[in-house]
């Protein structure tokens, strides 16, 4: 699966190239490749109170490459667009106490676990979006610029499960007979939306006249899950900070 | 450098989010202890049907009792633990959540096992589970099965989702009790179920154990006073066509078989799906040999063997056990495997 996923990254590199070489450049738009890391997690907004303790927390090693063209409008502007091959994930481990969740079966089935869960959560995401972003760079000298816009990402591959430990369920809510846990995995990877979108907003520093390294945030405005899915009562999000090294293409 | 401070703050900012601890939601009777000399078996805290299930002397009765109760934490309970309870009229205890918002009202019940004729023709059904259970044929509640654990599971919410249920396909043309082995659900399938193998038995479910450890969920047994020396009543079986193990492959050489047995055993204990065949509180035991199909109402009528078994004490217990599937505690079986039980009967000396 790896693999695979390595090829489609050589093919956005290659067909990037030749797409920059391709072109007549006199038009001053800008190509460049570009390997980062994505930092972050699938968080809501705000932690509801059920969630008690972050215990541990990774990062997980997830990388992002891609190509990007800028445009010029006009002095100091240019419009920036792109793909991004996005691994966007995490590892979290947190306690949580009446934390309600319910667990459609699949296929459509009527049956379903429903009710609240109290002990340690642990849970590893690592989805794979191709992300087109869509944005305003603003340069005002030789060095800086900034950049502000939205992305569009599809998801390629999901990746959302974990395990309950060490804790109990209540079977419908609160009131509900109390089953104890020892130890349950759960993968919502299917229920996963396929799609993403979101702010995108940069700061990039030119290095050289080829080498610039940048900083930007994907900010998802789009619940991980849909509304309907409530294995996960609250709205998860991405949230992820962009860390990247940018090598302009040559011209011909 | 510039990662690891990133990594930095974003942790900070996750838990320095944290929120105030909500209030207890929960509203249980957590403990019910009764001094063991007032009892013939053990208090069962019927947390499915919010009961609280007495098996009391004959003294104890009469006087009365002081129980000493454990709530939820930061729950209040009323009328309060270590307050005198008096039998005659009845009798609940309502529990408020610290929250406040929750409340749960449970209902003691004093069981006595009058008779131990069971035609298995008024049922009751659990509420909001939909579940069917018998009652004794002098109303007691004193059987359960393995569909309060299998409602965890979330199927789909009427009777005959479950493996327990009544049917009017019973011995005479009237109802009796239907255990067949259903197979699992998405649900069960996370943690390694895949096959609900039914079950019937005189006793207690406790849904606390379910998900750890399921043998030790279905807890065998009520008060029995005398000397039971035969276990008779009819039955009919029919295997299910695939045999499968625990993990669901089929084992083509093995075809399902039911149990039913009763076995004796002193109290006031239950005994559990671990120890049921092994305990040495066991007195006597009554299995039916032939667990092979019957496509006819077949009767049957076993001796209680005494031999080898512990000198009976004076807190007796009885247990009754039907399964459409003879290993499935263990949940080996043929899914459609259908066995049905009517008029079980224990004769006393």
């Amino acid at each position: 699966m790896n693999k695979r996923f390595l090829l489609a990254a050589l093919l956005f590199l290659f067909t990037g190239t030749m797409f920059a070489q391709d072109r007549k450049q006199d038009d001053g738009s800008i190509h460049r490749v570009s390997i980062g890391l994505n930092l972050g997690a699938v968080t809501p907004t705000s932690l509801p109170n059920t969630i008690r303790r972050i215990d541990a927390y990774n990062p997980l090693l997830c990388p992002s490459i891609g190509y990007s063209a800028l445009f010029a409008a006009k002095q100091h502007w240019w419009i920036g667009t792109g793909l991004l091959l996005d691994y966007k994930g995490m590892w979290v481990k947190d306690s949580v106490a009446y934390f309600h969740t319910m667990i459609q079966g699949n296929n459509g089935s009527a049956s379903g676990f429903e009710g609240s869960f109290t002990g340690t959560n642990t849970t590893t995401v690592r989805n794979v979006y191709l992300t087109l972003p869509l944005y305003a760079q603003w340069t005002p000298g030789k060095n800086w610029s900034f950049q502000i816009g939205g992305y569009f990402a599809f998801l390629l591959r999901p990746k959302f499960e974990g395990h309950v430990s060490n804790g109990y369920i209540r079977n419908g809510g609160p009131l509900g007979e109390k089953v104890i846990v020892d130890y349950a995995e759960f993968d919502f990877s299917n229920k996963i939306r396929r799609y993403d979108y979101g702010l995108h907003a940069g700061i990039e520093k030119s290095l050289s006249s080829k080498w610039s390294a940048s900083i930007h945030w994907q900010w998802g405005l789009c619940r991980l899950f849909p509304a309907s899915f409530s294995g996960v009562d609250v709205p998860l999000k991405n949230m992820y900070v962009n860390v990247s090294l940018s090598y302009r293409l040559p011209r011909l | 450098m510039k990662q690891f401070l990133l990594i930095i703050s974003l942790v900070c900012s996750l838990t320095s989010c944290i929120k105030k601890a909500p209030l207890n939601p929960e509203a249980d009777i957590e403990t019910f202890t009764v001094d063991k000399t007032f009892l013939t078996g053990d208090v069962v805290i019927d947390q499915a049907n919010r009961k609280i299930l007495l098996y009391l002397q004959p003294e104890a009765y009469k006087n009365g009792i002081v129980p000493k109760i454990v709530v939820s934490n930061g729950a209040t309970l009323s009328p309060a633990s270590g307050d005198s309870l008096k039998f005659g009229s009845p009798i609940s205890y309502t529990v408020t959540s610290q929250s406040g918002v929750n409340r749960k009202k449970y209902d003691v019940v004093v069981v006595m096992v009058g008779s131990w004729t069971f035609n298995f023709e008024w049922w009751g059904i659990n509420d909001p589970n939909q579940y069917e259970f018998p009652y004794g044929d002098d109303g007691a509640q004193v059987w359960t099965s393995g569909n309060p654990g299998i409602a965890i599971t979330g199927v789909d919410k009427r009777p005959d989702a479950y493996p327990m249920r009544s049917t009017t396909d019973g011995y005479l043309g009237t109802k009796a009790a239907e255990i067949v082995t259903l197979p699992g659900n998405d649900i069960s399938k996370m943690i390694g179920i895949k096959i609900f193998p039914g079950s019937l038995f005189l006793g207690n479910f406790n849904s606390s154990s379910a998900m750890t450890n399921p043998p030790a969920a279905t807890e065998f047994g009520q008060p029995i006073v005398g000397h039971p020396v035969r276990f008779t009543g009819y039955y009919k079986y029919a295997p299910g066509p695939l045999f499968q193990d625990s993990d669901g492959n089929t084992v083509n050489s093995m075809t399902d078989r039911c149990a039913v047995y009763a076995i004796l055993f002193n109290g006031p204990q239950r005994l559990n799906g671990s120890n049921i065949q092994t305990a040495n509180t066991i007195v006597a035991r009554a299995v039916l040999p032939d667990q092979s199909a019957k496509s006819d109402f077949t009767r049957f009528d076993i001796p209680f063997d005494y031999t080898g078994g512990s000198m009976p004490g004076n807190q007796l217990m009885l247990a009754i056990v039907a399964s459409s599937s003879a290993e499935g505690a263990s949940y080996r079986g043929a899914i459609g495997s259908r066995l049905v039980v009517d008029s079980l009967r224990i004769i006393m000396q």
